[in-house]
């Protein structure tokens, strides 16, 4: 790493953890308790937080797939399937909480709400996306074909969300209680909100430059690896 | 003050899978480090040796 | 319509269905565990007293899901085995004709296996389509499409993989949730006598997107 590199690292990793700070402190000190649900609605900051870098990241999936077939550059490839990763772990944050959030709130762990379940759906989906990879042996093939699957992952998210949408529009899910009277209202809520969403979007950033170097890294050791073999025959 | 632990175990949960991550991610990278400095001083090695082989 | 299109889907469809015709896997395949599956839903649903005439939505369904997997698994299995798909790789066809053409013979598959359910369903669970014959056709034929149109795409994905067998059900049924959610929706609000017009115009997107998607891409697919 060069030294400007190395510099612009410490900025961001400082900028994250201080927003990460100042995040955390909102959400759980100055933020006022909401009326009805109490301190359970603390988590909801995080919660939100997390979902917005879990959309972003399986969008990102969808693009960076289409980019590399267009494109055949390998870059394209890591970055999808990286943030495919990220949207996978923010988006195990948001299945995670939710129930948490959801037993002392609704009264139980789980319903089949539209949120819940268009969720639920992305997050096996872009599982799915993850694995692929692991089991395809043929080097030559494993960036084509896990662009096929982000791209067919990423094409059917609108269509989940649609149909868990209007699904539930046809059965109407049990009554969420409170949710008129409580609520992001107090300013410092939303300030909490602001924070944590950018604290994570910041730190889902984060992994992802992280995750793509991972990978370069992974392919370069193939290459050396290759090379050895080619010396060792040789020699 | 009620359901102190729902909250308590929610933001537990946030930071057990963040730092796997990490970790993850951290542990992962150490390790191929390492082997990509163990392949490349072979490298090294395996060139000097044909080098100095085939004069 | 161009003719070399044409010719590609006729002498696809002709293979698969006479293949299909000689080995009767398809059918073997997915029509007899249907019938399992149905008595499974008998079993399953009479324990706690499910009222049969709600079944036959959800058994249909579930029947098209998982016998249509095991079906899709098959006949790319079998077109792996002969080295047919490298013949096809080979062809000097457009790639987007050749996944139009399997799209179509897996959906005439799977809809033949579902036309010999109905009698099934019938014996069973006192399924009546009554006066509803039409709409409920129109459903399931756009459901049947869809389910395909995403199936066939997914198939040849995970068939390059180390356990295909499993892989392709677990990376594929998150992804027909749609279709199944459309599916299900469309074909109950026919059965109680309504028009689904909403649903069907959904299923009608998911069947136009997925097969210009299908179109597009497969022929990465068929790169070596």
């Amino acid at each position: 790493m060069t030294a400007r590199k190395l510099l612009i690292h410490a900025i961001f990793l400082a900028l994250l953890i201080a927003v990460m700070e100042c995040a955390i402190l909102w959400a759980l000190v100055i933020a006022p308790a909401d009326r009805e649900q109490g301190d359970v609605q603390r988590i909801f900051y995080f919660h939100l937080g997390s979902i917005w870098p879990a959309f972003l990241a399986f969008f990102y999936v969808l693009y960076g797939s289409i980019a590399y077939l267009v494109t055949r550059k390998q870059i394209f490839d890591h970055r999808a399937f990286v943030a495919g990763q990220v949207g996978l772990a923010f988006g195990s944050l948001v299945l995670i909480t939710g129930p948490i959030w959801a037993k002392p709130t609704w009264g139980i762990w789980w319903t089949w709400d539209a949120r819940l379940t268009s969720m639920l759906v992305l997050w096996l989906i872009f599982l799915g996306y993850v694995m692929l990879r692991d089991y395809i042996d043929d080097a030559t093939k494993r960036e084509r074909l896990s662009a096929i699957l982000g791209i067919a992952g990423g094409v059917m998210v609108p269509f989940v969300y649609l149909s868990t949408r209007w699904f539930e529009t046809q059965h109407p899910s049990p009554v969420i209680m409170g949710d008129k009277e409580s609520g992001i209202k107090d300013p410092q809520m939303v300030n909490a909100l602001l924070l944590a969403l950018a604290a994570f979007s910041l730190l889902a950033i984060y992994f992802w430059r992280r995750g793509i170097e991972l990978v370069h890294s992974d392919a370069r050791l193939q290459a050396l690896r290759r090379r050895t073999l080619d010396l060792e025959e040789n020699v | 003050m009620k359901n102190l632990g729902y909250l308590a175990s929610a933001y537990t949960a946030i930071w057990l899978v963040l730092s796997f991550f990490l970790a993850k991610l951290y542990m992962r990278n150490q390790k191929l480090n390492r082997e990509i400095d163990q392949l490349e001083t072979r490298i090294k090695e395996l060139e000097s040796k044909r080098g100095s082989g085939a004069e | 319509m161009s003719s070399p299109a044409i010719s590609t889907l006729k002498m696809m469809l002709a293979k698969d269905l006479v293949r299909e015709m000689r080995s009767k896997e398809i059918f073997l395949s997915s029509f007899l565990f249907s019938v399992i599956l149905m008595a499974a839903f008998h079993f399953a649903s009479a324990a706690n007293r499910m009222p049969i005439e709600y079944i036959p939505t959800t058994a249909l369904w579930v029947c098209i899901l998982f016998s249509g997997t095991l079906g899709l698994n098959r006949t790319h299995a079998s077109e792996l085995k002969n080295g047919c798909f490298r013949a096809l790789m080979l062809a000097p066809k457009e790639a987007g004709w050749i996944y139009l053409a399997k799209v179509t013979s897996n959906a005439l598959l799977l809809g033949f296996t579902l036309c010999l359910l109905v009698p099934i369903l019938v014996l069973f669970f006192q399924f009546n389509p009554g006066s509803a014959l039409f709409p409920l056709l129109l459903s399931l034929i756009l459901g049947i499409l869809g389910f395909v149109a995403v199936g066939t795409v997914i198939v040849a994905v995970t068939a390059n993989t180390r356990m295909s067998d499993i892989l392709f059900p677990i990376i594929q049924l998150p992804l027909q949730v749609p279709v199944l959610i459309a599916g299900t929706q469309a074909t109950q609000l026919c059965l109680e006598g309504k028009t689904p017009t909403d649903w069907w115009q959904f299923l009608v997107a998911i069947n136009v997107v997925y097969l210009s998607i299908g179109f597009l891409v497969y022929e990465f697919l068929l790169e070596e």
